[in-house]
């Protein structure tokens, strides 16, 4: 009765444990468990009973639990990796979470004529992102070099004072620049039609020419926001690289506000094509001003700052 | 929020962690197979449990600080753990940093704080 009880434990041990040292592992602890129970056997005068050896194999733990003790890995993700990983988690749960709250908001205003249905649940895309950075911190913790994240520079260091984009804000430009990135590319798609009544809208071929343009606007600006998120020392290139965006930006909308049309609306509400278009043309005169006025800001802000005018801590 | 009690059990696991392997160790400068080195280190004050003592000794011997071998005794056959040479070269320099430490503490303890 001892034995077999004893064997089934081993047994269940040995079904956790890594093949190559199963046999070995599960020899060592027989003789453990035996050695242990003749020892109690010996002090009692008698041998145990099933409840005093049920007792005896239940302290000496879980199978999985002492199986568990022989795995090299005894972390998913390690107190080195874990303040990388939960900083990873929560900047990209804002940023999912940024997105959806504006499509959603967006959705809401217009009518529920933005079209989400093609997106995922946002419960889904969490569970994902979440699946998919741990799994990328776990395989670092695993087989890369944990000690290499935690390797910084103290002149990186950002500003202590002065008015600087929040994290927030930088995430979830960033987000919100990937979801128009991915739209503009065709690897997301938004319903344009609303099919109850006929309405279709869509972008005039004029937006065609300048495809590439604003394909490259729209990589410099997220790129100058992850400039400004990894690298907050970096306040002059931030600098340039938004007064270069936003030159671009004026000169490609300068491009289209030449255009008669911006979107080509056909169903019954063709008739309003005209109020569309100019909506779209006054929208696009403001934001060519924006784009102008930004750049200049930031251009004076630099040259006072090369005059030595201005310190790098209000940069 | 843990009480008072899971606090110093957390603590005090804590700071038996890193002793255990020195008392481990330090048992080890004479052969032992797992159950007698338990008897051992209980019978000096150190009690530790099956679960904890098996995977250290692989870990130590994976890490060069102990040899080992099967023999049989008492009609078992038994695996034999001894201190390896790296890991007298290693223990004698824990045992200079346990003394170091454990003087320091002391002084700590005992003296007035500044």
């Amino acid at each position: 009765m001892t034995e077999d009880l004893i064997d089934r434990y081993l047994a269940a041990v040995a079904r956790e444990l890594p093949s190559a040292k199963r046999a070995d592992i599960t020899a060592e602890l027989r003789d453990e468990l035996m050695s242990s129970v003749e020892g109690r056997e010996e002090a009692l005068g008698r041998p145990l009973t099933e409840a005093e050896l049920g007792a005896a194999l239940s302290d000496f733990g879980n199978p999985l639990v002492v199986a568990g003790r022989y795995q090299r890995v005894q972390h998913l993700i390690g107190p080195r990796v874990f303040p990388f990983w939960w900083a990873a988690v929560r900047a990209t749960f804002v940023v999912i979470a940024a997105v959806y709250v504006v499509l959603i908001v967006l959705d809401l205003i217009m009518n529920q004529r933005l079209g989400l249905g093609g997106l995922p649940s946002p419960t889904f895309v969490l569970g994902f992102a979440f699946g998919a950075v741990t799994l990328g911190f776990a395989l670092l913790d695993w087989f890369g070099k944990p000690e290499t994240m935690a390797r910084w520079r103290p002149e990186r260091l950002p500003p202590a004072t002065g008015k600087r984009r929040s994290r927030f804000e930088l995430l979830t430009e960033i987000g919100m620049g990937t979801v128009f990135l991915l739209w503009w590319t065709g690897a997301i798609h938004f319903r344009n039609t609303v099919p109850e009544i006929g309405l279709r809208i869509d972008l005039a071929p004029v937006w065609d020419r300048f495809y590439w343009w604003i394909l490259a606007y729209a990589v410099v600006e997220i790129g100058s926001n992850v400039v400004a998120l990894v690298r907050p020392d970096r306040a002059v290139l931030v600098r340039w690289m938004v007064i270069w965006r936003s030159l671009l930006g004026a000169t490609v909308l300068l491009g289209v506000i030449q255009a008669e049309r911006f979107l080509v609306v056909t169903g019954p509400a063709g008739k309003a094509q005209a109020m569309f278009d100019l909506w779209m043309r006054v929208g696009i005169a403001v934001t060519i001003v924006v784009f102008v006025g930004r750049a200049a800001t930031e251009a004076w802000r630099l040259y006072q700052y090369e005059r030595g005018m201005r310190t790098p801590v209000a940069l | 929020m843990p009480s008072e009690a899971d606090i110093f059990e957390t603590l005090r696991l804590e700071l038996r962690r890193g002793s255990l392997i020195l008392a481990v160790l330090g048992q080890l400068r004479a052969e032992h197979y797992g159950y007698t080195l338990r008897k051992a280190l209980a019978e000096a004050g150190v009690e530790i449990d099956e679960g904890a003592l098996y995977p250290m000794l692989r870990r130590l011997e994976d890490q060069g600080l102990l040899t080992s071998e099967w023999r049989v005794e008492e009609r078992r056959n038994k695996r034999f753990y001894r201190l390896s040479a790296e890991g007298e070269a290693v223990l004698g320099r824990l045992v200079e940093e346990w003394a170091g430490l454990n003087a320091s503490v002391d002084a700590i303890l005992k003296g007035t704080p500044q």
